[in-house]
């Protein structure tokens, strides 16, 4: 069999969160869990991130595969599916942004695998990044190639020391819902606001946390998600934009243009556009994310 | 005269120990073939983990599957993607393995009714599933009519994608018996075919759903 693949690693199937989380922290850096696994068969196989010593396989932790509504709010397992998702009828009649933002994720296929938790921590899609042969800044290496090599797909915003941008359609979406993280792990558990949960280098998970609720706490009165790609079938986002208006106000949120989500009042995020600093080959990225973030609000 | 004759039974102390070498690695590798063949019913040995890992790590285990509804037990080690192990473990080769990533859809199965690329999977995290492979698509021994229809409309060229792109339209019709052509596109939107013969394989679709009217010289016999 053609094991020349992947490195050998110890693999758990975890029964609770507790069990997850406890092996997770034991690890450390070298563990890794599985829920969907699309995206870290990807790493295991292109070895872009040194294969991990362990998996911890989540999709063994019962109950947190459901959407439910709760009050107001709607609350979403991290170990849903993407098609469950999708297809909730909670999701259906109360918030059905959030299904058409999934129906833009990959293929119905991956969509079948891949997980929402899942989602909002992947990897980015930096070609340097998932390549083996770059060693570049977001993975500890000396600089980030994106300035002085191929960048039409870089970020437009935010720049500080790597140009990737985020690939989860979710977590734009989730952002212009203001959702909540509940995050799990040793010390116990808290609530991440999702505003607070990326930075330009990943996200604040700390050592042995996992996702694994997601609340949202007020379903939009209005609220669209549109996604632009090069390539018509399915694709990564060169730039998303979600808006969704509660009894709070309007949200706005822009995936695709920065390391992490861009979001605010549609004012503060078209003036944030405004004063974008695109690199060398993606200054058209601008007036895409500005047409895509109109079509949104309309 | 001496010299001459002790190289010559050099010579030929080389020859016999290679063959004996030649000999014990063939015996080697028909044990190695007999343990791999007796995987499904008997626990090899097993991969050794290496010094320092903690004692409950699982380098592989007995999984049981449903195949094509036949339900099987057999080891798989925790590296094995589920397209490996029904190729290799299995002997199930008509999943193809193309490009290896879940991009191109090629080794499509369906797993608990829903189409997956089966290369994404790892065999270990499939245990319990019951999976259908295009050769469980078959109905006793004749092609079914999605089958049949797709090869008497020539969807297929090279015909390498063909048995993703029947996986995925298989699972699309057990859901739903008269999909629309949007929704035909969409469902196969995750298959790849590089000799694009996309709009004969979803007009196959149609015409296997009955929307559509099969042209003429293919209905008469006649192949196109």
């Amino acid at each position: 069999m053609s094991l020349r693949y992947i490195t050998r690693f110890a693999h758990y199937d975890a029964k609770t969160v507790e069990e997850a989380t406890a092996l997770l922290n034991k690890y450390g850096e070298k563990a890794k869990p599985i829920a969907g696994g699309t995206a870290l068969m990807d790493i295991l196989k292109k070895k872009y991130l040194p294969t991990p010593e362990a998996i911890v396989n989540l999709k063994t932790i019962p109950g947190l595969d459901q959407v439910t509504e709760d009050g107001g709010a709607i609350k979403i397992g991290a170990l849903t599916k993407l098609v469950d998702l999708a297809e909730s009828s909670v999701i259906k009649s109360k918030c059905p942004m959030i299904a058409d933002a999934v129906n833009l994720i990959s293929s119905p296929q991956l969509r079948n695998m891949g997980t929402v938790g899942g989602n909002l921590c992947q990897q980015v899609r930096c070609w340097y990044y998932v390549k083996a042969d770059f060693f570049c800044y977001r993975k500890g290496g000396p600089v980030c190639y994106q300035p002085g090599g191929d960048n039409r797909y870089g970020a437009i915003l935010q720049q500080k020391v790597c140009n990737a941008v985020i690939a989860s359609d979710l977590a734009t979406t989730f952002t212009a819902l203001n959702a909540s993280l509940k995050v799990e792990g040793p010390g116990g558990s808290r609530d991440v606001p999702i505003k607070d949960f990326y930075v330009t280098l990943g996200n604040t998970l700390k050592q042995g946390e996992i996702i694994t609720w997601i609340t949202i706490p007020e379903a939009p009165s209005k609220g669209s998600f549109k996604k632009f790609k090069i390539r018509k079938t399915w694709d990564f986002a060169v730039a998303s934009a979600a808006v969704a208006t509660t009894s709070k106000g309007t949200i706005a949120a822009l995936g695709g243009v920065a390391p992490v989500v861009v979001s605010g009042t549609p004012d503060e995020v078209t003036s944030a556009l405004g004063s974008a600093t695109p690199l060398s080959m993606n200054k058209y990225k601008v007036q895409i994310a500005k047409t895509i973030l109109k079509e949104a609000m309309a | 005269m001496s010299e001459e004759k002790k190289e010559e039974k050099k010579e030929e102390k080389s020859v016999v120990s290679r063959r004996a070498f030649i000999g014990g690695t063939i015996a080697g590798l028909v044990v190695g073939a007999a343990a791999a063949y007796g995987a499904t019913t008997m626990m090899p040995a097993g991969p050794k983990p290496p010094v320092g890992a903690p004692k409950e790590a699982i380098r592989g285990k007995f999984i049981s599957l449903t195949v094509n509804g036949k339900a099987t037990s057999l080891w798989v080690d925790a590296r094995w993607s589920l397209a490996n192990t029904l190729r290799n473990s299995q002997g199930l080769r008509g999943t193809v393995k193309g490009c290896d990533y879940g991009e191109c859809g090629s080794c499509t199965v369906i797993v608990d009714g829903r189409a997956m690329p089966s290369c994404m999977v790892l065999a270990i995290d499939a245990d319990g599933r019951t999976i259908q492979t295009i050769e469980g698509v078959s109905e006793g021994g004749k092609l079914s009519a999605l089958q049949e229809t797709m090869i008497k409309h020539r969807a297929f060229q090279c015909g390498f994608c063909g048995p993703g792109f029947i996986m995925s339209a298989k699972a699309l019709l057990d859901k739903k018996s008269r999909p629309t052509e949007d929704e035909i596109r969409e469902a196969l939107s995750g298959n790849v075919c590089r000799c694009t013969g996309y709009h004969r394989i979803v007009e196959s679709l149609l015409i296997v759903t009955g929307q559509k009217q099969p042209l003429e010289r293919i209905s008469s016999g006649a192949i196109a």
